[in-house]
């Protein structure tokens, strides 16, 4: 497979994965995460350039997910008392710029994808809205000829997040 | 850096909303106006968060010496340091010459604050030891005078850093006072302290600060309707809540002008490994509800929240955790919160135990925490409705008066509780709140959150 066909590939995946999440099939969307899935958020710090210590935080996270966290939370959207999504958020993922490799040493024959993620959100009675943006390191793997999500990082443009919660994924 | 007592005049409409606000413990209501009112929010700026002591960041954060954060005193850009002689300082972030701030990252470690603008250089205790061409144009300029400023108070509880603008507020340790015996049991249970992990999460959320205070004094009647998704899901299982019958629920609704709320069984329902307790800190009283609470949740005044509590980020795989959260409300704008959020673990904890009380807390309690991303999207129509002209123009009110007097059976157990403050037997009561918003009177009206000094002077009345 060129490397070319590699991207169409992973970014055919990523669409499909965006319609999910935007289309609030939250349970299909986690049909697509591998049972040691590793879903990571983490936290951005303001720092100096030439520092030593990187930007993102080795400790702090905002995300810091497996299968069963995110399984609870999927869970709890389908919950009428879950106001943090009722009435939903109005969210429209625009995944763009990416990047696909084989990963090397590879025993689960695994895939390496960047994107960036433009997140619209806007939610209730008005007319404001939020903008989540970020680079996403992804693991996919082949499961039986399709892929599936093993690991997710998402590097997030804010160190000071403008947005109430997060109420949904990345 | 004292701001001294601030006497300009404040406008009628404002001080009768104050003063109706001082009569909170009788009323149990509060004009919903202190919501979302610009007037105001600049008022407090200066009378609440001149004149308290307000949190500014967790020793831990800054281990080693010259380790620094950014932090801020309501809208005052502040330097929390460790210095070269490992003392710590909160030093107010402006250079001494034109003024723009030293500090242009959120953390790092440095042995010097540059200024970017003209480069004039201090030490990380805030010395001046550096005025490029001093000697051809400064010469008489005495470095001494204009080391990096200080809040006239800092000093620390438990690892708690804090700075206070006046140095006409009681010391800490007064301020504190004897509120500092529930404090104890939130965070000074641990062999060895406790510790932050990572660094604080920060998001931006469209409220008053003061909605978050409130709710974190003790709001448990909102549990069970807001936070109704968790209990479905065992996140906080119901036989834990103030729904179950067998546990003992206590509300401090004043100790020294703070309250808090917790509640506890006979027997540990888990959370922590049993060998990180010390009872170096705590009584026997203390020590047991440490071990056996499922929460405790209060308000530090103004704006620093803490809640040690019992949650299940994955109920089919995990167990119930104990994590420490902490909390401040940076006010922003009378809409406008800026909150801070940092996850505390015991220390002599092992790292496994430590990622598991972290991502339980993050899991549960922070921006995307499936606890508590239902009060932010409550909490901001609090805040729509407050600024609106039907809330000015009906001087609409807001009800904290359940349990209160007639209201319910809560009683007043003080005489016979072992720990000190005003103790009601009930977790659904107002109590808690209506002393926040009492202490707010007062700092308002310039007196003591404890009533020490209420001699009904008020300021600018």
């Amino acid at each position: 497979m060129t490397n070319h066909e590699l991207r169409l590939d992973c970014e055919e995946f990523l669409h499909h994965e965006a319609e999910l999440l935007d289309d609030k099939r939250l349970h299909d969307w986690f049909e697509l995460l591998t049972e040691d899935i590793e879903y990571l958020v983490p936290r951005r710090v303001t720092r100096e350039r030439g520092s030593e210590r990187s930007e993102f935080s080795g400790k702090g996270f905002l995300y810091r997910d497996d299968h069963g966290t995110l399984s609870t939370r999927v869970e709890r959207f389908d919950n009428d008392y879950a106001w943090a999504e009722n009435p939903p958020s109005r969210t429209r993922r625009f995944v763009s710029n990416v990047r696909a490799s084989e990963l090397s040493n590879n025993e689960a024959d695994d895939v390496a994808v960047k994107s960036n993620l433009l997140l619209y959100r806007s939610q209730g009675d008005t007319a404001d809205h939020d903008l989540i943006v970020g680079e996403r390191e992804d693991r996919l793997r082949r499961v039986d000829g399709e892929f599936k999500l093993a690991k997710r990082t998402v590097y997030l443009d804010q160190t000071v997040l403008a947005t109430r919660n997060l109420s949904f994924f990345l | 850096m004292a701001t001294g007592t601030i006497q300009e005049d404040v406008p009628d409409r404002v001080q009768s909303i104050i003063d109706d606000v001082g009569k909170v413990s009788e009323t149990g209501e509060i004009p919903t106006r202190i919501h979302n009112d610009s007037e105001i929010f600049e008022l407090e700026r200066d009378r609440v968060f001149g004149e308290s002591w307000v949190f500014i960041g967790h020793e831990s954060e800054i281990p080693e010496a010259g380790d620094y954060a950014k932090r801020y005193i309501a809208d005052n850009p502040v330097i929390f340091v460790r210095d070269e002689n490992d003392e710590i300082r909160v030093l107010f972030d402006a250079c001494r010459h034109r003024g723009t701030t030293v500090v242009r990252a959120e953390q790092g470690n440095t042995t010097h604050f540059r200024c970017p603008y003209h480069n004039w250089t201090y030490k990380n205790t805030g010395e001046l030891v550096g005025v490029p061409h001093k000697e051809q144009c400064y010469q008489e300029l005495d470095t001494c005078e204009y080391a990096l400023q200080s809040p006239p108070q800092v000093d620390t509880y438990a690892g708690l850093v804090f700075a206070c603008l006046s140095e006409d507020t009681p010391p800490l340790e007064e301020y504190l006072g004897d509120f500092r015996w529930y404090l104890d049991i939130a965070m000074n249970f641990a062999e060895g302290g406790l510790e932050v992990v990572g660094e604080p999460i920060r998001w931006e959320a469209d409220t008053s600060w003061k909605i978050a205070a409130d709710n974190f004094t003790g709001d448990a009647y909102h549990v069970p309707a807001a936070h109704k998704s968790t209990m479905d899901l065992d996140i906080f299982p119901s036989d834990l809540t103030a729904l179950a019958g067998n546990r003992t629920s206590l509300d401090v609704i004043d100790c020294g002008g703070h309250s808090c709320s917790f509640s506890y069984f006979e027997e540990s329902p888990g959370g922590y490994p049993e060998e990180i307790y010390s009872d170096d800190h705590l009584s026997e009283l203390q020590y047991k509800i440490a071990k056996n609470h499922v929460s405790i949740v209060g308000t530090v005044f103004p704006n620093l929240s803490f809640n040690n509590t019992l949650k299940n980020a994955d109920p089919d795989n995990r167990e119930l955790t104990k994590f420490l959260t902490i909390r401040k409300w940076q006010p922003v704008a009378p809409d406008k919160t800026q909150i801070w959020n940092w996850i505390l673990v015991p220390k002599n904890a092992s790292e496994e135990f430590k990622e598991q009380a972290y991502d339980t807390g993050i899991t549960t309690f922070s921006v995307s925490g499936n606890f508590e991303v239902d009060d932010f999207a409550v909490w901001d129509g609090i805040t729509e409705a407050a600024g609106s002209s039907f809330t000015r123009r009906s001087n609409r009110q807001s009800n904290y008066q359940m349990n209160m007097d007639e209201m319910g059976d809560a009683e007043d157990i003080s005489d016979e509780w072992d720990g000190p403050g005003t103790v009601i037997n009930s977790a659904f009561e107002d109590g808690t709140m209506r002393t926040f918003y009492q202490s707010w009177y007062r700092t308002m009206t310039g007196q003591r959150i404890d009533g020490s000094d209420d001699n009904s002077e008020h300021r600018g009345a």
